[in-house]
């Protein structure tokens, strides 16, 4: 009792092109998968751009192929054989889901070649399995590219950031609520990536956005701003507050060993706050001014943006 | 190549949402085997237990998460089974469930190497249903339509919460989206949530988030909100759609759930609250706004 051959090949096909969610990866076995079917050593995939012709995303078998399709495929049919004087015989397999096409598969065949039912119905048959599982991909891909987290530290990212800040700003200029902000740097990162490396430089920095979280509580929210610099946004908090809160911060940042290896940081920080208005738009960057001005004072230090600058 | 065999693998990797893969192995399965009856088993997040997740044929479901109750289940045919077949769903991270095939009599198995396959390709689907599930929630973000997520808005509340605030929650879902996606296809239908959101975007109130909780739901925190400025904010999203011509002509129609705070403990349960009163909006006749009934209890 074993599967025919084709459904076994199927299965397998499948199995292999949904077992990743990398878009290049699930390309690359689709295509060995197609080739295995009929034999081809040499082929390329095409794919779909948006209002443009279909272009070459990935070619096996041959270092130099063609960039574009040779032919498209009539839409009520599941494949079609074209005879090429350059390269022998091109069988074309479109990537389609219900109405949707994404591309098209060459296989080529040095010589005439001759494309059985069984082959064509099997053709088909894992393009469209390759077709779901390069909507997958993307998906996956999206996700990561849309994401609000910071991919390596998981502190939120400069698209959460500017997204809240925007709100908090609106929230801020609609109720005439105080707005703070504080940028933050590590003092000397420089010396620690050079001394222990960027991947334990790295793990500091989402280490300190860890000991920040408990030391705003509720109220703020803070992430990577660019860089390895931190914002830390303070809703409704006036500038002794955020003062405040900013020392906190520095303290909390100096008495904390970060593991792995104890390693111990300080950080300047900058503090502003948008007492009327006018300063919402100008916030962030009066911070940064601050900052700035911190690292100049001798680092390890909060240094407010003063009413007017 | 046997004809269905493409169709069953279509149908099986067709889906992100675990629960809705262990049902649609469940089916495919049942047949591919000849099968009376079946009941899908899912491993827990991070562990082998089992928990029942669907079911079929059966005048007495299996009602245990472990497999006695797979046993003790009754056919349609009011009998209990004579054979019960457990097929492993194993992917490459290990056991992501147990697939049980209930057969009348023993000499009705067929093609149980063709179900047992089948059942292969289910895990590799549910392994890649709880990487989405698991990204998601990690990077709290909708990949479609570049919104927040739920996860994104339960933490929100949760915040808005602590600080005192009174927030409201509104969820809201297209009417008849799946016939969209059934008659148009995916595509046509990813392009109308993307539409959507950019129109509920718009409409929103500033300080609002809106966020996307997958398929055709949005929710929507109004983090200082009484229960009259909620029902305008529901009402003006549902104008809003009813009014807005989508791609191709196309005209289509908001239901919408309103909860406020009271009483409410967690972001779950003003969230959970306001989907029933979207429930409730659907149920009577859609294209409306439905406000949860005052004073419901937190749970």
């Amino acid at each position: 009792l074993t599967l025919a051959d084709p459904d076994a090949r199927l299965l397998s096909a499948a199995a292999e092109i949904h077992s990743t969610l990398d878009p290049a990866e699930v390309l690359q076995r689709l295509a060995a998968q197609l080739a295995a079917v009929v034999g081809a050593s040499e082929g390329a995939i095409f794919l779909n751009q948006p209002g443009q012709e279909p272009r070459l995303a990935r070619s096996f078998g041959v270092t130099d192929g063609p960039q574009r399709p040779l032919a498209p495929v009539p839409a009520d049919l599941p494949s079609a054989t074209h005879p090429d004087p350059a390269r022998g015989t091109v069988v074309s397999v479109p990537l389609r889901f219900g109405t949707h096409t994404a591309g098209l598969v060459e296989l080529r065949f040095r010589g005439e070649r001759s494309l059985g039912a069984d082959e064509a119905r099997l053709l088909a048959a894992v393009a469209a399995q390759g077709m779901i599982a390069i909507g997958y991909a993307r998906r996956f891909e999206r996700l990561e590219e849309n994401s609000l987290i910071d991919g390596v530290t998981g502190l939120h990212n400069r698209r959460y950031l500017d997204e809240r800040l925007a709100r908090e700003v609106r929230r801020a200029s609609a109720d005439g609520s105080v707005l703070s902000v504080l940028m933050l740097d590590l003092d000397h990162l420089t010396a620690i990536k050079v001394q222990h490396g960027l991947a334990i430089a790295t793990g500091v920095v989402a280490e300190v956005g860890r000991v920040i979280g408990p030391a705003i509580g509720d109220v703020g929210a803070h992430g990577l701003f660019g860089g390895d610099e931190i914002l830390v946004i303070l809703p409704a908090t006036p500038a002794v507050v955020a003062a405040q809160l900013a020392e906190r911060i520095r303290a909390a940042i100096e008495a904390h060993a970060c593991p792995p290896a104890g390693i111990r940081v300080t950080a300047s920080i900058g503090a502003a706050t948008a007492a009327e208005p006018d300063l919402l738009p100008s916030l962030v960057q009066l911070a940064d001014g601050a900052l700035y001005r911190a690292k100049d004072a001798g680092r390890n230090r909060v240094m407010a943006a003063s009413p007017g600058q | 190549l046997s004809s269905r065999l493409g169709d069953d693998l279509v149908a099986i990797h067709s889906s992100l949402a675990v629960e809705e893969v262990a049902k649609t192995a469940l089916e495919v399965c049942v047949r591919a085997a000849g099968a009376a009856a079946g009941a899908t088993y899912l491993a827990g997040a991070g562990s082998t237990r089992l928990q029942l997740s669907a079911a079929q044929g059966f005048s007495r479901p299996p009602d245990r998460d472990d497999l006695v109750g797979t046993s003790e289940a009754i056919l349609e045919d009011g009998r209990p089974p004579e054979l019960v077949v457990l097929l492993p769903m194993r992917g490459g991270q290990g056991l992501e469930g147990v697939l049980a095939l209930h057969f009348r009599e023993p000499g009705d198995i067929d093609r149980l190497e063709l179900a047992s396959a089948l059942a292969r390709q289910s895990a590799i689907a549910l392994e890649r249903g709880h990487r989405y599930r698991e990204r998601r929630r990690a990077t709290l973000t909708d990949e479609l339509t570049g919104l927040p997520n739920e996860h994104y808005t339960e933490r929100l509340l949760e915040r808005e919460l602590n600080r005192g605030m009174r927030p409201a929650y509104l969820m809201m879902a297209l009417d008849h989206f799946k016939e969209i996606n059934d008659g148009h296809g995916h595509g046509f239908g990813d392009q109308v949530l993307v539409d959507t959101a950019e129109l509920l975007k718009r409409t929103i109130p500033p300080g609002a988030v809106i966020a996307h909780h997958g398929g055709a739901a949005f929710g929507v925190d109004l983090p200082e909100a009484g229960p009259e400025q909620a029902m305008a904010v529901g009402e003006a999203l549902r104008a809003a759609v009813a009014d807005h011509r989508f791609a191709e002509g196309l005209r289509l129609t908001l239901s919408v759930g309103v909860a406020g705070l009271e009483e409410v403990g967690r972001p779950s349960d003003l969230i959970a609250a306001a989907d029933r009163a979207l429930h409730a909006a659907k149920i009577t006749g859609r294209n409306l706004v439905r406000q949860a009934p005052a004073g419901e209890p937190a749970r």
